[in-house]
């Protein structure tokens, strides 16, 4: 979908599993794009409901109210994933216990050339500037990250850290933890430049591809930001070395007009 | 294992032919004595395409089946390559050129042929024109990657099957259509031909080859093009004049001439003083001879128009 100065695509797969607990949206306000990517998790139909309900509010909350001006952006991603984690934690099934289930959440604002972005989880934020180099924009809010954090500080040997690594995938940080304990966001934007492109993605399109993978499926989509998200979602299929994740994406590509 | 550069899968080493396809280094060797100046197969282009066999071989490039090693993936790479003005020593992927005035007349078609690839590469929403994903620079020439489809042309097929099991009515439909939307976006074809149609195999078929920066290049040189299905290519085209859509239209009449009656239509010289030329069904024959009017004014101007007529197409 074109509209303005920006071209977004969306497009999921199911993978190799039952359900898709992948959940996804993009919306217009006061001339800003506002984009995310949830990944559920949790037993049963509680990684679908997470995600819908984190994705319900971050798009509940933009219908609801005025935006206001662009220094407050970063102030309503930190209140949206805030309420997400709340909305999230709080479901019940039909019993009334608590589904503890999760979600992540990685969420993008593009205003003319100006980006904001925030994200609690694993999920991923990529940038490919023009003729540039795809690099990762957020951190992984996964034990890894803390056992690296302790490394550095020298708390843990590498040898611990090595040993440690096998749950390295477990998520420190995510919507419905209750109480964020991690979460990052972009404090001033970023600006974008002529044909810039920027993926929001759930962690099958990593885990099946690399980096220069990523790049060069969407620098071969000429352009198209449907075909772009499309392709990189099969692809990460196709090329999956075991069985592939739910896979979700919006690729975002930015030009002057 | 090895990688068979015939079909690009993978077979034992206990094999000295691709036991899928037929392909050996010998039969490589022959072949490739043959086409002297085409890239050796195992040449890697890129630092991520193996060139494997040449699958056509023509005065104005060659095509070669690929070995895609970061996407693992078959893609097809149109290397340009006119003869004329290019060649290459053996044993070497760089090429030579016989004066500058030569070298000018390459690097004129090189850019057509580069302008071509990006409009490709920038309409691949379209879905029935063959996906070209990239252009390369390498060797002082320019290379066009695209996706490798599975299936048959359109003239294979017809080779293949008697009588033909095949909706005519359908292929036809569908071809218009994307001709139709190829026009939209402001380019035309120029070189439809049952060698240039695609049948894949889930009933779609795709345009490959387009014919512009063909074109471009001879009517630099001030040479004749050469032609390899005269009857299908409208005279203007021929006669190395401007051409618009309607050349398009032209095809698409003796297209439908062909799956009608399984045989090419006659050539512009030979329609003259002879009795037209008839499928046996009078309608189709009023359609067909519109679109093949020699005149392009006499032609539909594009698909609406034509449609505007025809209106069940």
């Amino acid at each position: 979908m074109k509209r303005e100065d920006i071209d977004v695509g969306a497009y999921s797969v199911i993978g190799d599993r039952n359900s898709q607990q992948d959940s996804m949206g993009y919306e217009w306000k006061e001339n800003t794009l506002v984009a995310a990517v949830c990944d559920g998790m949790g037993g049963m139909a509680g990684g679908e409901q997470a995600s819908h309900v984190a994705i319900q509010t971050i798009f509940g909350k933009l219908r609801g109210e005025s935006l206001y001006e662009e220094g407050r952006y970063p102030r309503w991603i930190q209140e949206v994933f805030v309420s997400a984690d709340r909305n999230v934690y709080e479901l019940t099934d039909g019993n009334g216990n608590f589904l503890q289930a999760g979600s992540t959440g990685v969420l993008l604002m593009i205003k003319g050339s100006h980006l904001f972005w925030g994200s609690v989880g694993d999920s991923g934020i990529y940038l490919l500037p023009n003729d540039g180099v795809l690099r990762r924009v957020n951190r992984m809010h996964n034990y890894s990250l803390r056992l690296e954090e302790m490394y550095q500080k020298g708390e843990i040997s590498a040898v611990e850290k090595a040993a440690e690594e096998v749950h390295g995938e477990a998520l420190i940080s995510y919507l419905g933890i209750g109480g964020l304990p991690l979460m990052d966001f972009s404090r001033q934007f970023y600006a974008m430049e002529d044909g810039d492109v920027l993926i929001l993605c759930s962690d099958g399109l990593y885990k099946s591809l690399d980096e220069q993978q990523i790049q060069v499926i969407i620098e071969e989509s000429g352009g198209n930001m449907t075909l772009a998200a499309q392709r990189l979602c099969e692809e990460a299929w196709r090329l999956a070395t075991g069985k592939q994740d739910n896979t979700t994406v919006i690729a975002v590509r930015y030009f002057r007009r | 294992m090895k990688k068979c550069m015939g079909c690009m899968r993978d077979y034992s080493d206990t094999y000295r032919v691709c036991p899928v396809c037929g392909y050996s280094e010998s039969l490589s060797k022959s072949v490739m004595r043959e086409i002297p100046d085409a890239i050796r197969p195992e040449t890697i282009l890129g630092g991520r395409f193996i060139i494997g066999k040449v699958l056509s071989d023509t005065p104005f490039a060659y095509v070669y089946i690929s070995w895609d090693a970061l996407l693992q993936r078959r893609v097809i790479i149109k290397e340009y390559f006119p003869e004329r003005y290019a060649s290459r020593i053996e044993g070497e992927s760089g090429i030579r050129f016989q004066s500058p005035h030569e070298q000018m007349l390459f690097e004129k078609g090189r850019t057509v042929f580069e302008a071509e690839t990006k409009t490709l590469n920038a309409n691949q929403d379209l879905q029935g024109i063959v996906h070209v994903y990239r252009c390369l620079n390498e060797n002082n020439t320019s290379y066009m990657v695209m996706e490798y489809l599975e299936g048959m042309s359109l003239q294979d097929y017809m080779d293949w099957e008697e009588p033909f099991p095949i909706q005519t009515e359908e292929i036809f439909r569908q071809l218009t259509e994307i001709v139709e939307q190829v026009h939209t976006r402001g380019f035309a074809h120029h070189n439809l031909s049952p060698d240039n149609i695609y049948l894949e195999e889930n009933g779609k078929i795709r345009l490959l080859d387009f014919g512009n920066a063909k074109r471009e290049v001879y009517q630099l040189s001030g040479r004749p093009m050469p032609i390899y299905r005269e009857c299908f290519i409208a005279p203007e085209i021929l006669e190395q004049k401007d051409a618009g859509f309607s050349a398009d239209l032209y095809s698409l009449g003796a297209i439908c001439y062909f799956l009608e009656t399984g045989k090419e239509p006659p050539t512009q010289a030979n329609r003259r003083g002879r009795k037209r030329f008839t499928t046996g069904i009078p309608e189709k024959d009023r359609m067909i001879h519109f679109l093949m009017e020699p005149q392009p004014k006499e032609r539909p101007e594009n698909i609406a128009q034509f449609r505007k007529v025809y209106q069940r197409i």
